[in-house]
């Protein structure tokens, strides 16, 4: 069982929009779906009745027609990978992804750093951000079209904008976070500056940062598929627009699909990455009980 | 103490104050059609949103977001209840939720407009989908956390299921969910904004869109501008609610 003692104390689950930093320790997505054939035969089993019962509700015409058999969406997608332009599309989409992403990262974690290191700039900062914060990086998008135009340029600058702010708060709160009885026993033992920072202010932080980076990842890929289905940017979600303008509706089914197993495979990776690299952590230690 | 906290309020102020001065200055006479002066963009939100497109446009924007929004709270709580107490159930609809809250949302705006058309409708289910999963997933671990002893309690004193859900579940996970509302409003104000750009027949993202095909800069400045006073509205509301709500959780807490 995890240890969750700390996670008793809610509020738990908190991102980019307020209030209260997402304690590594009490982050949901930390929990573990438990590991036994039993579970995984009952997931496996609900999740394949559930489809069985979409396709036979579509071919019944239960469902509206507009709602294609799991089946067609299936044939359709297997026809589509083996096109050039459907991985155009993906390469687009994680192009702009990645590229927002890392930017709003390295913006939201020295901001975020530096508030959260030095008072000065945090009270010069606070009010500004605070305000910032609540506002949709979506809601730049009509002027970001119309003086960059429907381009990749416009994508990744909204994509960074939103990939900014958990990443930013997260790492204030993590700098904050340091204990500061333990800053102190470092400088009493003699520790240099550079010595303080990798060992105790690092191992404090980087967990919530780990965090931050979780959320804004997720973030990203909502922000970046929305502006190219918004704004016809060449991408999944542009395609998405042109097949449900054509009434192409297996395809429209199809790219919802891929949109969301790239939004699994991304969560699925961060979370591995996490639980290698931080398995010091309390978050992520395990008890033998 | 309070001139100590004046102080703070001073210090804070400052960049804000110099942002708007710079701004008001720098666009006074910029004659770019990109960025018009602030008194332009200021002018146009007087004349725009005070207050000829309040009920035609702002109120019908704000009604779909929190019907759809209040309908995400009560199917995540009561689902993040069913599936915090059930094991079983959790696991069984676990690769499903986990698929579904992965699929970026804004890509159902397509299929919603397909199925519902571009009313009311399709975009209060659109948010409601959107918000469902912050409320479930946070209800599902407020739920599992709550002290056992509790539990115990309320099974000695023969609590029907009823009164232990309403009285002893939700109020415990309570702070959980309140986190989990607080992201799901953010997700409903996207939901709100992107269902208007894509599709719509009134609503503020609509109205700002128009303006920005007509190449009207100014109404699209005081659009982005009342939406950006309304996502900061909305998060200060929020916390006042959830202040005022969960009192008896911040005092045992003593903070």
């Amino acid at each position: 069982m995890l240890v969750s003692s700390e996670a008793l104390s809610p509020p738990v689950g908190a991102t980019s929009t307020g209030g209260s930093p997402l304690h590594p320790a009490a982050d949901p997505a930390r929990r573990r779906f438990p590991r036994n054939p039993r579970a995984t035969l009952l997931a496996l089993g609900t999740t394949l009745a559930l489809l069985v019962l979409w396709e036979v509700l579509a071919r019944a015409g239960v469902l509206s027609s507009e709602i294609p058999p799991f089946t067609k969406v299936l044939d359709w997608l297997r026809g589509r990978v083996t096109t050039g332009a459907f991985w155009a599309s993906v390469a687009q989409t994680m192009w702009h992804w990645a590229a927002g992403l890392c930017i709003g990262v390295v913006v939201g974690a020295a901001i975020g750093a530096l508030t959260g290191a030095v008072p000065v700039l945090y009270r010069l900062l606070q009010l500004p951000l605070e305000f910032l914060r609540p506002i949709p990086s979506i809601v730049y998008l009509p002027i970001l079209i119309l003086v960059f135009g429907a381009t990749s340029k416009t994508t990744i600058i909204c994509t960074a904008v939103g990939a900014t702010w958990p990443m930013l708060f997260q790492t204030f709160y993590g700098v904050r976070a340091v204990d500061p009885l333990t800053l102190d026993t470092g400088r009493m033992f003699g520790l240099a500056p550079r010595q303080r920072l990798v060992s105790i202010m690092f191992p404090s932080v980087v967990p919530f940062m780990a965090t931050g980076l979780r959320i804004s990842a997720s973030l990203a890929l909502i922000v970046a598929v929305s502006i190219e289905l918004i704004g016809g940017v060449p991408g999944l979600g542009a395609d998405l627009s042109i097949y449900s303008q054509y009434g192409f509706y297996p395809g429209m089914y199809g790219i919802i699909l891929v949109a969301g197993l790239i939004g699994v495979a991304i969560n699925l990776v961060l979370e591995r990455a996490e639980r290698r690299f931080l398995s010091w952590h309390v978050a992520h230690r395990v008890v033998q009980s | 103490m309070i001139r100590a906290r004046a102080h703070d309020v001073g210090v804070a102020l400052i960049l804000p104050v110099i942002l708007v001065t710079v701004w008001w200055f720098a666009s006074a006479h910029s004659a770019s059609v990109y960025y018009p002066p602030l008194a332009t963009i200021l002018k146009s939100f007087r004349e725009e949103w005070l207050f000829s497109h309040v009920s035609s446009d702002v109120l019908p924007s704000l009604k779909r977001m929190f019907v759809g929004y209040a309908l995400a709270i009560v199917l995540g709580i009561a689902a993040g209840v069913a599936l915090g107490r059930s094991r079983t159930l959790s696991t069984m609809f676990h690769p499903a939720v986990t698929f579904a809250r992965s699929i970026p949302a804004t890509a159902l705006v397509p299929i919603a407009i397909v199925l519902l058309g571009i009313g009311d409708t399709a975009k209060v289910w659109l948010i409601a989908f959107a918000c469902v999963f912050p409320v479930l997933l946070n209800t599902i671990d407020g739920v599992r956390s709550i002290d056992p002893g509790l539990e115990d309690v309320a099974r000695s004193f023969r609590l029907t299921t009823r009164q232990r859900v309403l009285d002893i579940q939700v109020p415990s996970a309570a702070p959980a969910i309140f986190a989990g509302m607080r992201i799901a409003l953010a997700f409903a104000f996207i939901m709100m904004v992107v269902s208007e750009f894509v599709g719509a027949i009134n609503g503020i993202g609509h109205v700002t869109f128009l303006a920005e095909e007509r190449f009207d800069l100014p109404q699209v400045w005081s659009g982005m501008m009342l939406l950006a006073i309304l996502g900061v509205t909305f998060n200060v509301m929020f916390g006042l609610v959830e202040a005022r709500i969960l009192r008896w959780h911040y005092r045992s807490k003593g903070h």
